[in-house]
C-alpha cells in the first residue's frame, strides 16, 4: 500500500526522479494551439501508479484528463504541444521514445480500452481476428496458437462460449460483449499498465456492473499498473485504490479512494459528490417536496477560460468558501503520500456544510389523483418489410417495441420511467407526441386518441418534449431566438415585438441571458444548449412536458442545476414530467412515481412516498438498484448481476420477460406464463410470479463491511 | 465587418492555400466573362490572312488560326460562352435534383424506391453518352447542349439531396417540428432545405467543372456551339487539323479550360473544408 520512495521525492523537486517501477508522471504539462492562442490543459500534472495497483481520476469533461490518458500512450492530437515534464514506465521515458519503440509498447505494455466499445472495433473484421490480431503483432505465435491464446482471454473475460464469439462481426454481439472482447486485447500481451478511459460510459448500469468487477477481479490476478479514468465517484469505489481529482488541468485532490470519498478536502470534490444523489444515503431520508430533498447542490459559475486562466486558485470563481488570498497566492497540491487538496483554506474548511441549494418559495405540490394523462394498452411495433420479402412472402418479424403498456401522469406530478437501453422507455415517450403509430389509446382533456392523426392542436401545444443529445435536437442553422419562438408563432398569435419580449423571458426563465436570442446552437455549451430545448419545450405552457434521457450526456455537475431548473419550473408552473433516465438513483430522487419498464412492458410501477425505494421490488429493479454506483467508502452492495444477452424483441419470450434473465426465476411458470401484475402495496404493482410478501423479505442490498470510525492515514 | 470576417466561412477558405488559389482563378475567370470582348485587342471573328496559322508575337500574342484570326482575342471572349454553359448546366441540374431528391428522401416509401430505381438506371449511362443521347433528339445547338448536360447531371444531385435529408430526417430537430404538429411544408423548407443547402452547393461547385468539360467535348464533337462562335470546345475541335502546323492551337484552348476546371475543383474543396470546419482536423 505505500507507494515508492520516488513518490516522495518527485513531488516536489522538478528533477523527476525516476519511481522506482511503475508509471510515474512528473509536472506534466500540455497546451493544445488554437487559434486564439494556446490552450494550457494540464498543469505540472503529477501521478504514481505503482506495480500492481489502481488508480482512478476523476474529472469532469474539460477537465484534461483524458489529454493526460492519451500523452502517456503518446497519442495526442495534432496541435497538441507537451510544455514540460516527464512520463516514465518503470523507469523508461515514455515522451522520448521512438517511433517503432512506442508502436512496440503500445498494445504490450501499455493497454487501453476506451469509452465506446462499437467505436473502437471495426466492423469489418470478426472479434477473433481483431483480438488476434494484436497477440500475433506483439508475440511471435502463428495463427493457431493466437487462436487458442484469443479462446483463454475470452473465457477469463468471463464470456461464454469464446469460439462462437470469435467467428462473430462486432455488430452481432452487445455492448458488454463488446467491451469485454476489448478489455481482453488490452490484457492480451499482460501489459505492464492498463488505461481505462471512462470504459462504461456508454453501457447500461446492470452491463458497467459487470465490466467494473471484471476489471477489478483482472488487475489484482494479473498484478498491472491501472489507470482508470471516469467522471463518476461511485466507479472509482468499485475499482481503485487511491484517486486523483482534476479539475482545469490541475490535480486538486488525492488520496486514498476511503479517505476522499469520506472526507472530500477540496471544495470542488465535495460539491462534484453533492450533485449527484446517493442512494444509500436516500434510503435514511424523509421524503416529500416540501422537505425539499429534489434540490442538488451544484457550481456557480463557469469552468475558467484556459486561454488565461486566474492567477490563485483554479477554482476560486466557483468556489463557496473563496477568500481574497485565494485570488491571489499560488496554490499547490502538497507532496506526500496522504491525502492532499491544492487548497489554502481545506483544514479549516473541512467540516463547515457547503452552502444548501436554494428551494423555491411556494410549491405547487402534485395532484397524482386528478390524471391528466392516462395511456392504456398502447403497442408499438417497428418493421417495414421490403419489396423483395414481399415479393418473397416473407412472413413479417416486426420488432415488439412497447407491449401493452398503461401509464397515468397526474397533474403537475413527476413520473420516472426507467430501463436499460431497447426496454421501450423512448418508444413510448415517441407514442406519446406522436411519433410513432401505436395502437391503444390515450386519452387527455376528455378526448380519446388511438392514432398520431387524433393528435389535435391543442394536445401537441399541451404535451411537449425535451430530446436526449441537444445537438441533434436544435436546428444548426437556426438562432436561438427562432428555436424558441416558432412554437409561439405556431401556436399563437403574437406580434413580433411580442414574440421577442416572450422569447427574453423564456430565455429567462432557463436561466440564460437574453442576448443569447441571435446565437446559434454551435455557439453554446452541451448545459446551455439543453436549457434552450427546455425553454422550446416551455414556450407554449405545456401540461406535461416529456424528458427523455436529457441529461445523460452532461457532466454531473451540469445535470444537477439541469434536474434544479426542472423542479424550479415545475414549482412555479405546476408542469407534469414524464422523466425517463436509465438512472434508477436519478428517477428514485426525483420522481414521485415509478415506472420500471422491461424488453417494451411496464414490470414495476410505484410511488415514492417513503423516499427512496425499498423492497418488494421487482427483481429486475432489484438489478438496476444494485447497479447503481455508490460514493460511500465501507460500503458493499449485494452482487446482482444478470447472465446472458437481453433477448430479442422480435421473439420475446413467452412467458415472464424478464425469465430468461431472472436470478429469482421460480422454474417452468416463469417460462410459461406472463406474470400477473399484483399489488404489492398502496399505489405499488409489480408483475411478477413471487409473491410480494417473498420479495419484501429480501436482504437489504447495501451492508457496511466497516464502521464508520476506521480511518488509516 | 472585419469582426463577421473572423472565424467565418470566407476566412477559413481564403486561409487555406488550395482554397486561395482556386478564388483567384475563379476571379481571374469571373473577370473574363464581364469583360470578355473588351480584353481582347482584336475582332475575335476578324481574318488576318496574312499571318494565318504563326505562332504568338508581339501582335498576336497566342498566335492565329488557320483564318488568322487572333487565338488571345478569341480565348477571351470565349470564356463568356464557355462558363457560363457549365455554371447554368449545373445550376439548372442542382435545382432540379434537389427537388427530386429532397422530396424522395422526405416522403419515402414506395414513392422513394420508384424515384431511385429511376435516377439509378439513369446513372448507368455515361454523362456524356445520355446528353449526345438527348442532344441527337433535340438537334445540336448551344441550348440544347446545356440543356442535356443539366438532364444528365442531375440523377446524381438527387442521390447527394436525397442521403442528406435522409440523414437530417432523422435528426432530433425534425421529430420536435413533427411532435409540435407542424405541415410538411414548414418542415421540408425551414428545418430540412437550409441544411441540405451547404453539402448541396459544394458538390454542386465541384460540377461545374466537369460540366466545362462536358460542354467543351460536345462542341469537340460538333453537338454543341457551332462555328464560327468562339467557344473552347469548338477552337480545340477546329484546331485538330493544323495541331501538327501550330500546336499552339491546341494548347491554349485546352490551358483555358483545364485551368477553370481545376479553379472551381480547388475552390469547391475548400468550400467543403470551410463549411465543415470539424472535418480533415
Amino acid at each position: 500500500m505505500t507507494p515508492g520512495a520516488g513518490a516522495n521525492a518527485g513531488a516536489g523537486a522538478g528533477a523527476g526522479a525516476p519511481a522506482d517501477g511503475g508509471l510515474a508522471v512528473r509536472g506534466l504539462s500540455v497546451g493544445y494551439r488554437t487559434p486564439r492562442g494556446l490552450a494550457q490543459v494540464l498543469h505540472g500534472v503529477d501521478l504514481d501508479i505503482p506495480p500492481g495497483t489502481a488508480v482512478g481520476l476523476v474529472g469532469e469533461s474539460g477537465s484534461g484528463k483524458s489529454t493526460l490518458a492519451y500523452s502517456i500512450v503518446r497519442y495526442l492530437a495534432d496541435n497538441a504541444r507537451v510544455l514540460g515534464g516527464t512520463v516514465t514506465l518503470d523507469g523508461e521515458d515514455l515522451l522520448a521514445a521512438s517511433g517503432p519503440r512506442l508502436q512496440a509498447i503500445r498494445g504490450s505494455v501499455i493497454g487501453m480500452v476506451y469509452q465506446d466499445p462499437s467505436a473502437a472495433l471495426n466492423p469489418t473484421l470478426r472479434l477473433g481476428e481483431q483480438l488476434t490480431e494484436g497477440i500475433r503483432r506483439h508475440e511471435a505465435l502463428d495463427r493457431r496458437q493466437a487462436a487458442r491464446r484469443g479462446a483463454e482471454l475470452l473465457d477469463r473475460v468471463r464470456l461464454p462460449d469464446p469460439e462462437s464469439i470469435m467467428r462473430r462481426f462486432p455488430h452481432e454481439g452487445s455492448g458488454g460483449e463488446k467491451q469485454r472482447v476489448l478489455i481482453a486485447m488490452a490484457f492480451a500481451c499482460r501489459p505492464r499498465l492498463l488505461v481505462f478511459d471512462e470504459p462504461t460510459t456508454a453501457l447500461d448500469a446492470t452491463t458497467a456492473a459487470g465490466i467494473l468487477d471484471l476489471i477489478r477481479g483482472l488487475q489484482e490476478e494479473t498484478g498491472a499498473a491501472v489507470l482508470y479514468i471516469t467522471h463518476d465517484l461511485g466507479n472509482v469505489a468499485r475499482v481503485a485504490r487511491r484517486v486523483n481529482v482534476i479539475y482545469a488541468g490541475r490535480v486538486v485532490e488525492e488520496g486514498r479512494v476511503d479517505d476522499v470519498l469520506r472526507r472530500p478536502r477540496h471544495p470542488y470534490t465535495r460539491i462534484l459528490m453533492a450533485s449527484v444523489p446517493n442512494p444509500y444515503r436516500e434510503s435514511g431520508r424523509e421524503s416529500g417536496r416540501e422537505s425539499g430533498r429534489r434540490r442538488l447542490t451544484t457550481f456557480a459559475g463557469l469552468p475558467p477560460n484556459l486561454l488565461s486562466p486566474p492567477a490563485g486558485c483554479i477554482f476560486v470563481d466557483r468556489c463557496p468558501f473563496v477568500e481574497e488570498r485565494c485570488r491571489t497566492e499560488p496554490v499547490r497540491l502538497p507532496g506526500g503520500t496522504g491525502h492532499r487538496a491544492a487548497c489554502l483554506r481545506s483544514g479549516e474548511i473541512a467540516g463547515s456544510p457547503l452552502p444548501a441549494p436554494v428551494e423555491a418559495g411556494a410549491v405547487n405540490e402534485p395532484a397524482g389523483d386528478q390524471p391528466l394523462l392516462e395511456a392504456n394498452g398502447l403497442e408499438v411495433r417497428y418493421g417495414r418489410q421490403s419489396l423483395i420479402e414481399q415479393v418473397l412472402r416473407v412472413p413479417p418479424e416486426p420488432v415488439h417495441a412497447l407491449t401493452d403498456a398503461d401509464l397515468v401522469i397526474g397533474r403537475g406530478e413527476t413520473v420516472g420511467l426507467v430501463g436499460e437501453s431497447g426496454c421501450g422507455k423512448s418508444t413510448l415517450a415517441r407514442a406519446l407526441v406522436g411519433l410513432a403509430s401505436f395502437r391503444g389509446t390515450i386519452r387527455m382533456g376528455g378526448r380519446q386518441i388511438r392514432g398520431p392523426a387524433d393528435m389535435a392542436d391543442d394536445y401537441r401545444r399541451a404535451v411537449q418534449i425535451v430530446f436526449q443529445h441537444p445537438d441533434l435536437s436544435l436546428n444548426p442553422r437556426m438562432t436561438v431566438g427562432q428555436i424558441v419562438g416558432r412554437p409561439l408563432r405556431l401556436y399563437g398569435r403574437l406580434s413580433g415585438r411580442e414574440r421577442e419580449e416572450r422569447v427574453s423571458a423564456l430565455l429567462e426563465e432557463v436561466r440564460l441571458p437574453a442576448n443569447y436570442a441571435r446565437r446559434r446552437p454551435h455557439e453554446l455549451s452541451g448545459g446551455e444548449k439543453q436549457r434552450v430545448a427546455i425553454a422550446r419545450a416551455f414556450a407554449p405552457r405545456p401540461e406535461l412536458v416529456i424528458c427523455d434521457e436529457i441529461t445523460s450526456g452532461l457532466d454531473v455537475s451540469v445535470q444537477a442545476s439541469i434536474l434544479n431548473l426542472l423542479a424550479d419550473l415545475q414549482d412555479e408552473l405546476g408542469t407534469a414530467y414524464l422523466f425517463i433516465s436509465h438512472d434508477l438513483n436519478l428517477v428514485q430522487h426525483f420522481a414521485d412515481r415509478i415506472v420500471v419498464m422491461y424488453l417494451g412492458r411496464v414490470v414495476e410501477r410505484r410511488t415514492m412516498a417513503g423516499g427512496a425505494i425499498a423492497p418488494p421490488f421487482h427483481p429486475y429493479t432489484e438489478a438496476l438498484l444494485s447497479a447503481v454506483p455508490v460514493p460511500e467508502p465501507g460500503l458493499e452492495a449485494r452482487q446482482i448481476r444478470l447472465e446472458g444477452p437481453l433477448p430479442s424483441p422480435k421473439r420475446p419470450p413467452a412467458g415472464c420477460c424478464f425469465s430468461t434473465r431472472c436470478p429469482r426465476r421460480l422454474g417452468p411458470v416463469c417460462d410459461g406464463e406472463p406474470p400477473p401484475l399484483v399489488e404489492a402495496g398502496a399505489g405499488h404493482r409489480l408483475a411478477c410470479h413471487i409473491s410480494p410478501a417473498d420479495l419484501a423479505a429480501v436482504e437489504p442490498i447495501w451492508r457496511r463491511i466497516e464502521s464508520e470510525g476506521t480511518e488509516t492515514a | 465587418m472585419t469582426d463577421r470576417f473572423r472565424g467565418s466561412w470566407l476566412e477559413r477558405l481564403l486561409t487555406n492555400p488550395l482554397g486561395l488559389a482556386g478564388t483567384v482563378i475563379l476571379l481571374v475567370a469571373a473577370a473574363q466573362v464581364a469583360l470578355g470582348p473588351a480584353l481582347a485587342p482584336y475582332d475575335p471573328l476578324e481574318f488576318h490572312p496574312r499571318n494565318r496559322l504563326e505562332g504568338p508575337s508581339l501582335a498576336f500574342w497566342f498566335g492565329t488560326d488557320q483564318f488568322g484570326r487572333d487565338v488571345f482575342s478569341r480565348v477571351m471572349v470565349g470564356a463568356r460562352s464557355t462558363i457560363l454553359f457549365g455554371v447554368v448546366a449545373t445550376v439548372l441540374s442542382t435545382a432540379a435534383g434537389s427537388l427530386v431528391g429532397i422530396v424522395s428522401g422526405y416522403v419515402g416509401g414506395r414513392i422513394d424506391d420508384v424515384i431511385m430505381r429511376a435516377t439509378d438506371s439513369f446513372m448507368a449511362i455515361p454523362n456524356l453518352l445520355l446528353a449526345m443521347l438527348i442532344i441527337t433528339v433535340l438537334g445540336p445547338s448551344t441550348t440544347n447542349a446545356v440543356l442535356a448536360v443539366a438532364v444528365s447531371f442531375t440523377p446524381s444531385m438527387a442521390r447527394i439531396a436525397r442521403s442528406v435529408t435522409l440523414s437530417v430526417r432523422t435528426r432530433d430537430f425534425v421529430h420536435a417540428a413533427v411532435a409540435r404538429g407542424e405541415g410538411a411544408a414548414y418542415i421540408v423548407l425551414r428545418e430540412i432545405l437550409p441544411n441540405v443547402v451547404a453539402p448541396v452547393v459544394i458538390e454542386s461547385s465541384i460540377r461545374i467543372a466537369f460540366a466545362i468539360m462536358i460542354g467543351a467535348t460536345l462542341s469537340f464533337l460538333g453537338l454543341g456551339a457551332q462555328p464560327p462562335a468562339s467557344d473552347w470546345g469548338l477552337m480545340v475541335s477546329e484546331a485538330r487539323s493544323f495541331m501538327f502546323r501550330n500546336p499552339w492551337l491546341v494548347v491554349w484552348p485546352s490551358l483555358a479550360i483545364g485551368s477553370v476546371a481545376i479553379g472551381f475543383n480547388l475552390f469547391g474543396d475548400g468550400l467543403r473544408d470551410a463549411l465543415n470546419p470539424r472535418v480533415g482536423r
